[in-house]
């Protein structure tokens, strides 16, 4: 009788669940992105402890970030000096209060089809035409610079082959051959939520609004759901060229909604007072629109 | 002010582990005096009863026994003699343990005598000795005994007995041997000298080490003396440190007051048994105050009142003799040596010659004297090396100095010194009398330092390199002659100790003399001089040096000589020398010639194990330098063919002389050989008159080694069938080879068929069943060669056929053939299978994809029936397979989107189906095989598709659900029905169910809200799970063996405890994780008390394992955040945890059960506390690592440890305590390795050390104190 009972009540509140889920639809993708995110995380926290043994030093590391910044800088030249300061004067702000002090130095790439940002090892920051094209006010930039500078401030970079030479004993001439797309590729989801938080918080010590970052992170959202899981229309799919940027971004990244939902929780339970968000002062030259509902 | 506090502090700090010892000791003594008086009481007037029982006793000896004569016949053991002569000082020790420690002959006396006449005249020279103690003193009003004096030597050699046995059964009395008046007397084990020094130290025996836990050792041995050598430390750098503005007089008469109050301490703590190691590490530590402090009368800073160096080094000496005077009293060999360990000390920080060198002489001599009286030869081995590198440490100094090593002022004197220190060592290693092995052993040590030590810090002294061959010379010849004198003959070991060394010595003075020749020859002459003469004059010695020698040139020829050539042949460089060559191929005959030809004409001289074996040694040293003078000489593409001549050479002699070891290394020579065959059949693309260079090569090698493997099989070597066999598969492996390098890829596969073909008739025709499967080898060889062309692309041959076509079917067909010689009947059909592998292969390669699944269809028929003719079960399962690859490829191909609805996957749908039902009927698959398993795939075949249409037809995340009723449903049904392959199908549902959770309902952004519907649908599953696991753990006599082998009723459970799990890791904030798995771990182990299935103990120790990992590397890496709570997360995390501690105390202590399992896991489980209480003890101290300042994390470790060790006493944990004061040990070495070294200030510095110092001996006071309570846990 007992089994029965425990049956019966199994089988109701299987029933309830099925009625529950039916009624309060959720939209699933079925994919393997939580196990590998799981998995990475994992990875990466089995890597914790070696990566701080081989951990480089900090001169090593300028020495190499300051060798692929030289090189990847080489291919665009000094394009919209304007802009260059721009970007450089809102990067200082915000890395003023890393933790790890370096020289940070941020680079703007006159590049419009590269809507990415990402930092090398050392302290370079790297920004795209088409990343700032997609901003409407410095706290957004403010927010995009501090995410990269949290990549560099949490190691994120170097220890993406830093293990790797250590092990293999790689001299570091090996590594300044690194291809830099493997710096743009991004990083496991908690790195960059990591990096989410961190970086937001940098541009609010640096006088910035939050919602910047979550405005931004909105307009990612919109393009995601537009050119990434909705590329339907052939005018879309001849977009996705000149968005690929955007696509490498989301391969790696977690969801725009997971990102604004954290920094949501964030500003809620640290009560960040609302600031006036600044208009961007400069904008790229030859402004193109690339995105055709901006 | 300042002085009065600083003294005060000072002295508190210096003598508050005296004074708490003292103060604890005199309570204790007092309580203890009481009960002393009174047992002391009882003992006495048992021993007068005893000594009435004597009395009557001896009264009938007499009365039976006419007057035996002079010698007494009472027996006294050494046991006996000192309870007699030892008062009562530690009466506990002998409360607690009357057994082993203090037996009493007398209660358990052996059966009466026969009366005798007179009472033995041994009893009143007992009493007599037993009476006269001396009489007690007053220490500290406590009534104390004096030492005792030693037992006079003059007094008549009385007869020891063997020990009496145990006083258990006092009543059985125990047969002895009678009064043995003529016997010979027992051997005595000590004499009295080594006797008196114990007796005469009124102290009591500590208990055997090895009957001590580690804790009581580490408390009561270990700790005190840590703690003293801390404290120590810690005043050197009070010594050498300004403290307050005292004038340099009153910081002497403030140390001072210290060090002897911590030796008063000392002294008065070691008259009690309990804190006698406490003691004597105080009286070490007391003295060694008392060394620093007149030490740095002249030499320290602040506090320097002496100016003359000569009145320091005498005052210390004075210290120094007055201390050793001391130690002595204790019998201890330790206290003793640390003495003159701080007398080297002294001289090695006053260099101030000639003065330090002459007291460096008078503590050797001093120390040696002791050592001959003491028979305390390890102290010796410690004076060799302290007087050597404390004159090493001088002379460095001195170098220093003159910033040269030049010749200085007291080179002289420095030499006659070392000088005399080895004659003294030397002296005293010959003229001493030993008694055991052990003994020996030690003695041997100190003589071969001696000289060892001597030779290295004269070298570094010396400035006349042309010198050194006299020195080496003169220095063996004195060896020499020490160890021919008749005192080291009659010892043994020196004479060979001292020989050995002293020819060792002469010979290894040549090379200083005639460097530059061929040392390796020369030393080969000596060598077969020295086995030469020792045959002749038959001395052994002699035959050893010439082994030695002979092995000494083997090793150097190997790192001087091949290495060099080795290193050239394995990096393809030329290595032709024909001079080294000749020199290794002379070796190897010399080496050859004394293993095989002396050794056989004088085999009884070599009948030792040790020569014999040597002997062998060096013949397989001269295969080696055979080898190698074949590399040197022979060109590249011989000396595989030298080497295979040289092998059936060795096989063919040692098959005819009967050599065992010419075969043995044959075999390796033979590896070589084939290696070399492959690695220079690599390169060789030449021909030579047409024909290959390649088949010159493999051809005689592999027919070397087929003959070779004739002679093997005939010789008497150990698994000679197995290393004949070795041969001919390596020269089969030559031949397959050779067809590899040389014939095109189709036509490969079909030679080496041709060759096995062959093999296996020539083993069928000489019953050589190895050739057989040699033939199987090639089989397979062919197989996969054969499946590689298969998968690779081809061209067409003729008409339609192409190469791959005909290759591959001829292939298949030989291999079919071959089956008929198949080396077992077992393996035949590995024959048929890897001929149904090559066409279903083919059959893949050469058919359109949709058609694919028919073809395998067609065949499985094919097959069906000729199993069916030939009644082959083997080609049955064949078909078997290929139908089920048809309808797998048939579910892939068929349901792919490019042919969904079209006629194709129809037709061949259709067809397959239709042929899986027809070979169903036609091989009637069930009665042949007789498993029923085959038809109830269909079962499983339907369950497939059902689930399919799930997974099509619902949205992904009711998916799991829906498959989890499903697999409740086929369980329940399974269950009614008792068809196991139901519920089979239901646990791979319930499987997929799960695995699906992770792909749909995990991978959903997550929902604000306290019921997320991705969350709601997966608990169920919980439920579905448990509810399986409940049913099934029931009735476990109901299920299937392959449920009870895979262990579906544990998988289950685990399967509902890895979902909640996979709830808490994805569904919690990332910092929150491990207090869900904390929770978990408590909740299945609140699960596991109460049910008492053991699977939840092995479930909360496998989600222990996952929580540590998860905070260890995740929120202790989070910790500085300015977001989230790791840090918090990580201390619940670590309380939940420990709160799991109680409640497997309480399983265990509740729970008697025996877990199953390997053996390791069910020993976690069965002391699952452990797990339990080490992992959060672990990640609280690296937390505290982490978190804390790095200046108090020693302090955060040590209160960890304290507040472990009190909960240990409260849980009665053995190893918890044990963990608690493994820590504070930590804690003490890296304050000593860490924080001294940096922290800046100075005054901190030492005032660490000496508190932590003190710290460690009041611990190490509070383990003596509850000695007995701490046992009581174990």
């Amino acid at each position: 009788m007992r089994r029965l009972i425990i049956l019966i009540v199994i089988l109701a509140a299987a029933a309830a669940a099925l009625y529950y889920s039916g009624r309060h639809k959720q939209e699933a993708r079925v994919g393997p992105e939580a196990v590998l995110n799981a998995l990475a995380e994992t990875e990466r926290e089995l890597s914790r402890m070696p990566a701080a043994v081989t951990r480089m030093s900090d001169e090593e590391e300028i020495r190499t970030g300051n060798a692929l910044a030289e090189r990847y800088s080489a291919q665009y030249g000094q394009g919209d000096a304007l802009m260059q300061d721009y970007v450089a004067t809102v990067g200082r702000k915000v890395a003023a209060h890393a933790r790890r002090k370096f020289d940070y130095k941020f680079h703007y790439v006159p590049d419009e089809t590269l809507v990415n940002a990402f930092a090398l090892p050392g302290g370079h920051v790297f920004i795209g035409q088409g990343m700032i094209r997609l901003m409407q006010t410095e706290d957004e930039l403010a927010s995009v610079l501090g995410h990269e500078v949290e990549h560099i401030d949490n190691y994120h970079c170097v220890e993406r082959y830093q293990l790797k030479a250590r092990v293999h004993g790689l001299p570091l001439a090996e590594l300044l051959v690194l291809p830099i797309e493997l710096f743009q590729a991004g990083y496991n989801k908690e790195q960059e939520l990591e990096a989410d938080r961190d970086g937001t918080y940098l541009a609010v010590l640096a006088g910035y609004s939050p919602q910047g970052a979550i405005h931004l992170f909105e307009t990612f959202q919109r393009l995601h759901r537009q050119y990434v899981l909705k590329a339907e229309s052939p005018d879309q799919e001849l977009s996705q060229v000149a968005i690929a940027g955007i696509e490498g971004y989301f391969r790696s990244h977690p969801l725009p909604e997971e990102r604004v939902n954290q920094l949501e929780r964030i500003i809620a339970a640290k009560k960040w007072a609302s600031v006036p968000e600044k208009a961007l002062r400069v904008r790229p030259e030859s402004a193109q629109k690339i995105a055709g509902n901006q | 002010m300042e002085y009065v506090l600083l003294f005060f502090f000072g002295w508190m700090v210096v003598c508050l582990p005296a004074i708490i010892v003292t103060a604890v000791a005199n309570g204790r003594r007092r309580r203890e005096t009481a009960e002393l008086n009174d047992k002391i009481t009882s003992l006495t007037r048992q021993f007068e009863a005893l000594e009435r029982r004597i009395r009557v006793d001896a009264a009938h000896v007499a009365e039976a026994t006419p007057a035996v004569g002079a010698v007494p016949a009472m027996k006294i053991s050494e046991q006996e003699t000192r309870a007699a002569v030892r008062p009562g000082v530690s009466p506990t020790a002998e409360h607690k343990q009357p057994a082993p420690q203090e037996p009493a002959p007398w209660v358990s006396a052996p059966p009466p005598p026969p009366p005798s006449a007179a009472p033995a005249p041994s009893v009143p020279s007992l009493a007599a000795q037993t009476h006269p103690q001396p009489k007690p003193v007053d220490v500290g009003g406590i009534p104390m005994t004096p030492p005792q004096r030693p037992v006079p030597t003059a007094e008549p050699p009385r007869t020891v007995a063997p020990p009496p046995p145990p006083p258990k059964a006092p009543a059985m009395p125990v047969p002895i041997p009678p009064p043995a008046v003529n016997a010979p007397p027992p051997p005595v084990a000590k004499t009295p000298e080594r006797i008196t020094p114990i007796a005469a130290s009124g102290s009591v025996p500590q208990p055997p080490m090895s009957g001590m836990s580690v804790e009581e050792k580490l408390g009561t041995n270990w700790l005190p003396k840590v703690g003293i050598a801390i404290v120590v430390i810690g005043v050197g750098f009070l010594v050498a440190a300004k403290w307050g503005a005292f004038a340099a007089w009153l910081r002497v008469v403030i140390l001072y007051l210290g060090g002897l109050a911590v030796l008063v301490g000392g002294i008065f703590a070691e008259r009690k048994e309990r804190y006698q190691t406490l003691g004597r590490a105080l009286i070490g530590g007391g003295w060694a105050v008392t060394v620093l402090v007149t030490y740095g009368l002249k030499h320290a800073p602040f506090m320097a009142i002496l100016s003359s160096n000569a009145l320091d080094l005498l005052l210390l000496l004075a210290v120094i003799a007055v201390m050793v005077w001391h130690t002595l009293k204790y019998d201890s060999q330790l206290v003793t040596g640390a003495s003159f360990l701080l007398g080297f000390a002294a001289i090695t920080l006053n260099p101030d010659p000639p003065y330090n060198l002459l007291a460096g002489a008078l503590l050797v001599t001093g120390m040696t004297i002791i050592v001959l009286r003491r028979r305390w030869f390890e102290l010796e081995i410690f004076g060799i090396l302290a007087s050597y590198l404390n004159h090493f440490y001088w002379l460095y100094s001195i170098f220093g100095l003159q910033e040269t090593r030049a010749p200085f002022p007291h080179h002289t004197v420095s030499m006659l010194l070392m000088i005399a220190y080895w004659a003294v060592f030397r002296c005293s290693y010959v003229w001493r009398k030993i008694e055991d092995r052990e003994e020996e052993s030690v003695s041997t040590i100190a003589g071969l330092l001696n000289p060892l030590l001597f030779l290295a810090v004269m070298k570094y002294q010396s400035f006349h390199p042309e010198w050194a061959f006299y020195a080496l010379l003169g220095l063996g010849a004195m060896e020499f002659v020490f160890g021919q004198l008749p005192v080291s003959r009659r010892r043994v070991a020196p004479f060979r100790v001292l020989s050995s060394l002293g020819a060792a010595l002469m010979v290894a003075a040549v090379p200083f003399k005639y460097s530059g020749n061929s040392l390796e020859m020369l030393w080969l002459a000596g060598g077969e001089a020295f086995l030469l003469a020792g045959i002749f004059t038959r001395e052994r010695l002699f035959r050893g040096f010439g082994l030695i020698l002979s092995s000494l040139v083997a090793l150097y020829v190997m790192a001087a000589r091949i290495t060099p050539l080795l290193q050239e042949v394995m990096s393809d460089q030329p290595h032709h020398h024909v001079q080294l060559g000749i020199v290794l191929a002379v070796i190897a005959a010399v080496l050859y010639a004394n293993a095989n030809i002396i050794g056989r004409r004088w085999h009884d001289l070599f009948a030792e194990e040790l020569e014999y074996q040597s002997l062998r040694t060096l013949s397989f040293a001269a295969s080696a330098f055979a080898v190698c003078a074949v590399y040197a000489l022979a060109a590249n593409n011989v000396i595989a063919i030298v080497l295979a001549l040289l092998v059936f050479a060795l096989s063919l002699l040692g098959r005819q002389f009967s050599i065992v070891d010419l075969t043995y290394q044959a075999h390796w020579i033979a590896v070589a050989a084939f290696v070399q065959t492959i690695m220079t059949g690599r390169t060789l693309e030449a021909s030579w008159n047409n024909v290959p260079e390649r088949v010159l090569a493999f051809v005689p090698v592999a027919a070397l080694l087929y003959l070779s493997s004739r002679y093997v099989r005939l010789s008497d070597t150990l698994n000679k069938a197995v290393f004949s066999s070795a041969y001919a598969w390596a020269a089969t492996s030559l031949l397959a080879i050779l067809i590899w390098f040389q014939s095109p890829d189709w036509s490969m596969t079909l030679l080496w068929i041709a060759l096995g073909l062959a093999l296996s008739l020539v083993g069928d025709a000489l019953k050589r069943g190895d050739l057989k499967w040699q033939s199987l080898a090639l089989v397979l060889l062919s197989s996969v060669f054969a499946l590689r062309i298969s998968l690779a692309p081809t061209t067409l041959f003729v008409l339609h056929l192409t190469y791959r076509l005909i290759s591959v079917s001829l292939t298949a067909a030989g291999i079919y053939l071959l089956a008929r010689w198949s080396p077992r009947t077992e393996i035949r059909p590995v024959y048929s299978v890897l001929g149904t592998v090559l066409l279903t292969v083919l059959a893949f390669q050469e058919t359109p994809e949709p058609w694919i699944s028919v073809a395998w269809i067609g065949l499985a028929l094919l097959l069906a029936a000729a199993a069916r003719f030939w009644n082959d079960r083997a080609l049955l399962w064949q078909t078997h397979t290929l139908s089920l690859l048809a309808a797998a490829w048939t579910l892939y191909a068929s349901f792919a989107p490019q042919y969904r609805g079209s006629r194709a996957q129809l037709v061949s749908v259709g067809i397959t189906a239709g042929s899986l039902y027809l070979l169903n009927w036609i091989s009637n698959i069930a009665e042949i095989i007789g498993d029923e398993r085959i038809s109830q795939a269909y079962s499983w075949a339907g369950s497939l598709l059902l689930s399919w249409l799930i997974w099509y037809q619902l949205p992904a995340i009711d998916v799991s659900l829906v498959w989890g009723i499903f697999g409740l449903a086929l369980f329940l049904i399974g269950e009614w029905k008792s068809w196991s392959f139901l519920r089979l199908q239901a646990y791979v549902a319930l499987a997929c169910s799960f695995g699906h959770i992770f792909y749909a309902n995990f991978n959903v952004l997550r929902t604000p809200g306290a019921a997320p519907p991705e969350v709601v649908t997966v608990v169920p599953l919980v439920g579905i799970y448990f509810f399986i696991y409940w049913q099934l753990h029931g009735k476990k006599s109901m299920v299937s063996a392959l449920e009870n082998r895979f262990r579906i009723d544990d998988l289950l459970a685990c399967l509902g405890t890895a979902t909640l799990a996979a709830l808490a890791r994805f569904e919690l904030p990332p910092d929150a994780v491990p207090i869900g798995y904390a929770a978990l771990v408590i909740a299945t182990l609140l699960a596991a008390r109460f049910t008492r299935l053991q699977i939840f103990v092995y479930q909360a120790l496998a989600v222990l394992g996952i929580a540590a990992f998860r905070v260890s590397m995740n929120n202790f890496y989070h910790l500085h955040e300015t977001f989230g709570s790791s840090l918090s997360s990580a201390v619940w995390t670590i309380l939940l945890l420990g709160a799991g501690v109680p409640i497997c105390l309480s399983i265990r202590r509740n729970a008697a059960q025996t877990f199953s399992g390997p053996r390791w896991a069910a020993l976690l489980a069965e002391r699952c506390e452990q797990p339990m209480f080490f992992v959060p003890f672990g990640l609280m101290a690296v937390l505290l690592a982490l978190k804390v300042d790095a200046g108090m994390i020693t302090l955060a470790w040590g209160a960890e440890a304290v507040v472990v060790f009190m909960l240990a006493l409260w849980a009665k944990e053995r190893s918890f305590r044990l963990a608690g004061l493994i820590l504070l040990l930590f804690c003490a070495a890296k304050i000593i390795l860490w924080d001294v070294w940096q922290v800046s200030d100075l005054t901190a510095r030492y005032l660490t050390l000496i508190g932590v110092g003190s710290l460690i001996l009041v611990v190490s006071y509070l383990i003596s104190r509850n000695r007995e309570a701490l046992r009581e846990y174990l």
